[in-house]
């Protein structure tokens, strides 16, 4: 027994030490890691949650890059904002998604809930400290060192980009039944409506204050909607959106005001499709082109 | 019993492993009845074997025969038992962490959201599944018996690579062995068995599967999809080639022939369909999901949220069955994996599981047996 105990010993030794060894040289190399740069001609960025994503062709604008990722709320986006600005680049244009569900309370389960562990840890480096020790507290349970692992080690090993444009929906459409349940998850709880988050209300002030100081352009972009569906969208988050805008006299362009095809939305009625998501790039560079003023 | 079954099944809380831990107490009841075992006298051995931890919660369901006598033979510290049970906890992990949570995430996503996808997405989510209750459920088992293997005691086999199987009749040898032999020994034989002509024989048949299917919940799905198990079951048993293939398959070969080959796809496609049913919240939703899957959008390319995921996943279950088919022959796949090799190279490879583990741990997702 004692020599089965010594060899388990050792295996298991030998493995805490590269682990050990392995953290003490990946985490200089995150420091310094292009992971959550930007590259130096890029004039404007468009950030957000998947709605954006989904929906901004980087590839057919000049001197873009579509950097939003899936689930990411404001309070995230801020953090990746400051970490970019804090060196040398070209932006001018930030293109923030920001949306009717981006109000809803239901996203604060992705930054301090029960969905932090599969969105946090990848901004776990960009946050300062005091919030990693509460992510670190928060998801003690969820052993945090592989959500680490797998979305920050393993992407810059990779060298992945830090989000992007991603759509791989075609051939599909808005169904009923299908934004219905979106709807509910997006703006009722227990058949009550949602509370505002007051988290991503606090951080989109922080990102104007950010575009102020870093003196960048910061444009809101609503993405499009499924009629239907921004028919069912409780009306307190419609005033609410209006009156967020004008308090701040947000440069907006709302996509919810141009008719996309219900053949241009994936079932959700609330993301694009391929088809759609051209169809809004390319409305996009009509704006530009005619130099909208926002 | 005359009492209607209600749909929506018996909503009462339950003890965690109820209906394994049952099975077993039974197995003891009924061999002191038929003298097969001493009833025994040690109040003390008797709660070890009732609530022996290693496979209280989710099996394998024990046989009195085989646990009870353990506990009272003096055990020693057997090394090569020890590095075999860790090594069986190793495998038990990796099929649970790996393959089953990695498909549970797939499968749900296709699941619960079938209504939205079409027939090749859902032929997806049904094989995902199929994957998902293999690695879930025989990972536990593994767990289980490496567990049991520490403490010096011998567990029977659970599962002996089901999806190998050329036949549903192989297969149901292969799946949960200690539920089936367990039906099959105290309600198929007493039922008369095959004796009695072809009706007896299809009759207790009929009634081992649905059985086996109202054993893993009240609901109408597990009954269809032991009926469905049944219907699948009766062609060999009326041509009699129910016990065709009982060897290991390819056993003196690398590979199957061509006619393996087919017969393992055909089978393994038989049981996916039924899986359907397991799965399914209920009937209805099970005859939609098939409906779609023999639609002509079975035609078109699976499209659905997560398909990166879904490929990675697709490349670990590929692996897996490789490494699940040099090893058919043991008891567990990696049981002899290695070693003839020094041990660094084993270390390598034990590494390399550990580190798999880690790297495609996902959400944590619940035993799906603990429910029953």
């Amino acid at each position: 027994m004692e020599h089965f105990l010594k060899k388990v010993g050792v295996f298991f030794l030998i493995l805490v030490i590269f682990v050990t060894v392995l953290s003490f040289i990946l985490i200089p190399l995150i420091k310094k890691s292009n992971y959550y740069k930007i590259e130096s001609d890029i004039t404007d960025i468009y950030i957000g949650d998947s709605h954006i994503r989904q929906a901004v062709v980087d590839s057919l604008l000049s001197n873009s890059q579509n950097i939003a990722l899936d689930s990411e709320s404001l309070y995230f986006t801020y953090y990746r904002l400051k970490k970019i600005f804090e060196s040398e680049n070209d932006i001018e244009t930030v293109y923030l998604g920001f949306s009717y569900h981006t109000l809803s309370d239901y996203y604060d389960d992705y930054i301090y809930g029960e969905f932090s562990n599969s969105t946090s840890p990848k901004y776990f480096f960009l946050l300062p400290f005091s919030e990693q020790k509460k992510m670190l507290y928060l998801n003690r349970k969820n052993n945090y060192v592989k959500g680490l692992i797998k979305n920050v080690y393993k992407p810059i090993l990779n060298n992945s980009k830090f989000g992007g444009y991603s759509n791989v929906f075609m051939n599909t459409k808005s169904i009923k039944s299908s934004m219905d349940k979106r709807i509910n998850l997006q703006y009722y709880t227990e058949n009550k409506i949602n509370q505002f988050s007051q988290i991503n209300l606090l951080y989109l002030e922080k990102i104007i204050n950010l575009s102020i100081i870093n003196n960048f352009k910061l444009i809101i972009v609503n993405t499009p909607l499924d009629s239907y569906y921004k028919a069912k969208i409780p009306i307190e988050y419609i005033d609410k959106y209006d009156s967020v805008i004008s308090k701040y006299d947000l440069p907006l362009i709302d996509f919810c005001n141009i008719t996309f095809d219900e053949n241009q939305f994936i079932p959700d009625g609330d993301h694009l499709s391929k088809e759609g998501a051209l169809k809004m790039t390319k409305e996009l560079i009509n704006l530009q082109k005619q130099n909208v003023a926002f | 019993m005359g009492t209607p079954i209600s749909s929506q099944g018996l909503n009462i809380i339950l003890p965690v492993g109820i209906s394994f831990y049952t099975f077993q107490t039974l197995s003891y009841t009924i061999d002191v009845y038929k003298r097969k075992l001493e009833p025994t006298k040690d109040f003390i051995v008797f709660t070890a074997f009732v609530s022996f931890f290693p496979q209280l919660v989710a099996g394998p369901i024990e046989r009195a025969t085989n646990l009870l006598p353990q506990f009272y033979t003096k055990r020693t510290f057997d090394y090569n038992k020890a590095v075999d049970g860790l090594k069986q906890i190793l495998w038990g992990l990796f099929k649970k962490i790996v393959i089953a949570d990695n498909s549970a995430k797939i499968a749900n996503e296709i699941f619960n959201n079938s209504a939205d996808y079409s027939g090749s997405t859902l032929v997806l989510g049904a094989i995902f599944f199929t994957f998902q209750i293999y690695g879930d459920f025989s990972g536990y088992s593994d767990i289980a018996i490496g567990t049991s293997r520490l403490f010096g005691f011998n567990l029977k086999q659970n599962f002996a690579f089901p999806y190998f199987s050329r036949d549903i009749a192989e297969f149901w040898r292969r799946w949960h062995i200690s539920l089936s032999t367990w039906f099959r020994d105290y309600l198929y034989i007493p039922l008369g068995g095959s004796r009695g002509g072809t009706w007896m024989k299809v009759r207790n048949t009929f009634i081992i599967f649905i059985v086996s299917g109202f054993w893993h919940g009240a609901n109408w799905t597990f009954i269809v999809w032991g009926a469905l198990n049944a219907l699948y079951f009766m062609p060999l048993l009326l041509l009699n080639k129910n016990r065709s293939n009982t060897n290991i398959v390819a056993q003196d070969k690398y590979l199957p022939s061509i006619k393996e080959f087919f017969q393992i796809g055909f089978t393994f496609s038989l049981t996916v369909l039924a899986w359907v049913f397991f799965r399914a919240e209920n009937i209805e939703h099970a005859f939609n999901y098939l409906n779609t899957i023999f639609s002509k959008s079975f035609f078109t390319f699976p499209q659905f949220v997560g398909v990166r995921d879904a490929l990675i996943t697709l490349i670990l279950i590929f692996s897996f069955i490789i490494i699940e088919w040099i090893g058919r022959r043991e008891q567990f796949a990696i049981s002899k994996l290695g070693v003839r090799w020094k041990s660094p190279i084993r270390y390598v490879i034990y590494y390399s599981i550990i580190f798999a583990i880690f790297w495609f741990m996902g959400e944590e997702q619940q035993f799906i047996y603990f429910q029953f």
